[in-house]
């Protein structure tokens, strides 16, 4: 393992999955460019959103109706994967973009390490949770966090969910799950699959859980921290992208 | 003309949808779900090729050129052959 600055930009107040998503991809863009450091995020969306992964159809991912009735936003991530509920109240995102090497150079290898950061964290609140290949961590057998990467130009960028307090009700009816998916993973409905913080230990101090995520991040990257900002040039490069994830092209390109 | 959807599950799951002309040609194919590819747009460039495929070896050469994508979650070779399945059922019904 090798030694690295990690810095740290906290966005906790939230903003809409619009802006978190674009300034995702900026992160990236710039890092890529060798512009800023390895960062790591964690912030919440604000509404609270949905997010679908780049190969899912839509209307068959989530449940349009509802969201349009509920005012749900949604919009489709640059990464694979699953659908999202991110609950503004009950989620932490994180996103971290990181230049590939050493251990990062295997795609499965670097879910692992990644996501054994947030491993690292529930573990402190004391939840049993363990890292399933490809992207969940698990606890009880019932997912509490899944992640997504994408990679480019020898920079990755992942992001993932940890639900501490969502609102299972609202996850259920919001995305739709494949039949086949559900039973080849022995439930019979989304929210048989999933699970929250609070189911296991109760209300938690969501400072606490990002202090404790950042010191996952640091442990597993062998990182040293520091805490920052978002720059007046990352918000410009983001406000650029905000169009594109509010798009019907984008978002219903599948 | 045929349209044929399938759900296959791997380690993710992939919806296969696919429209095949009076020719058995494969007029129109979509690759979804909640898999992974490095790099992303290969599954659109692999969609592509595909559409103008009707024939086995047009099937393989198209996935030969996508050989160097990291597809996670997804058995490409079994999807590769659910494809050439359908194509050749057709072709012989």
């Amino acid at each position: 393992m090798w030694f690295l600055k990690l810095r740290v930009v906290l966005d906790l107040e939230g903003r809409d999955v619009y802006w978190q998503m674009a300034i995702d991809e900026a992160l990236l863009t710039l890092r890529s460019r060798g512009e800023i450091d390895d960062t790591l995020r964690i912030y919440r969306f604000k509404p609270s959103a949905v997010t679908i992964g780049y190969f899912q159809k839509i209307r068959e991912a989530v449940n349009l109706e509802f969201l349009d009735e509920n005012g749900i936003q949604y919009t489709r991530r640059i990464t694979g994967g699953g659908s999202v509920y991110h609950d503004t109240s009950g989620e932490l995102t994180y996103s971290i973009v990181l230049s590939i090497r050493g251990v990062l150079t295997d795609v499965l290898e670097s879910y692992r390490v990644i996501c054994n950061s947030l491993v690292y964290a529930l573990r402190k609140l004391g939840v049993s949770a363990d890292f399933i290949p490809i992207n969940d961590i698990v606890v009880h057998g019932k997912k509490i966090s899944g992640s997504a990467q994408t990679r480019r130009a020898g920079f990755l960028l992942q992001h993932g969910t940890l639900m501490y307090a969502t609102d299972l009700n609202i996850l259920e009816k919001a995305l739709i799950a494949p039949r086949e998916k559900l039973e080849s993973k022995g439930v019979k409905s989304i929210r048989d699959r999933v699970i929250t913080l609070r189911d296991i230990i109760g209300e938690v101090d969501v400072n606490v859980l990002v202090e404790y995520l950042v010191e996952g991040f640091s442990k597993t990257l062998s990182a040293e921290i520091y805490y920052d900002e978002l720059s007046e040039r990352e918000l410009r490069v983001a406000s650029e992208l905000v169009s594109k994830y509010k798009s019907f092209e984008w978002v219903f390109k599948r | 003309m045929k349209s044929t959807s399938l759900v296959l599950r791997y380690v993710k799951t992939v919806k296969l949808d696919i429209i095949l002309g009076d020719k058995c040609e494969i007029l129109d194919l979509t690759i979804s779900g909640d898999f992974f590819a490095y790099p992303e747009e290969s599954i659109g460039e692999l969609e592509s090729k595909l559409r103008k495929c009707s024939s086995r070896v047009c099937i393989e050469e198209a996935f030969k050129e996508i050989s160097s994508t990291i597809v996670l979650g997804v058995d490409i070779e079994d999807l590769k052959s659910k494809i050439i399945s359908l194509l050749e059922t057709c072709t012989s019904s």
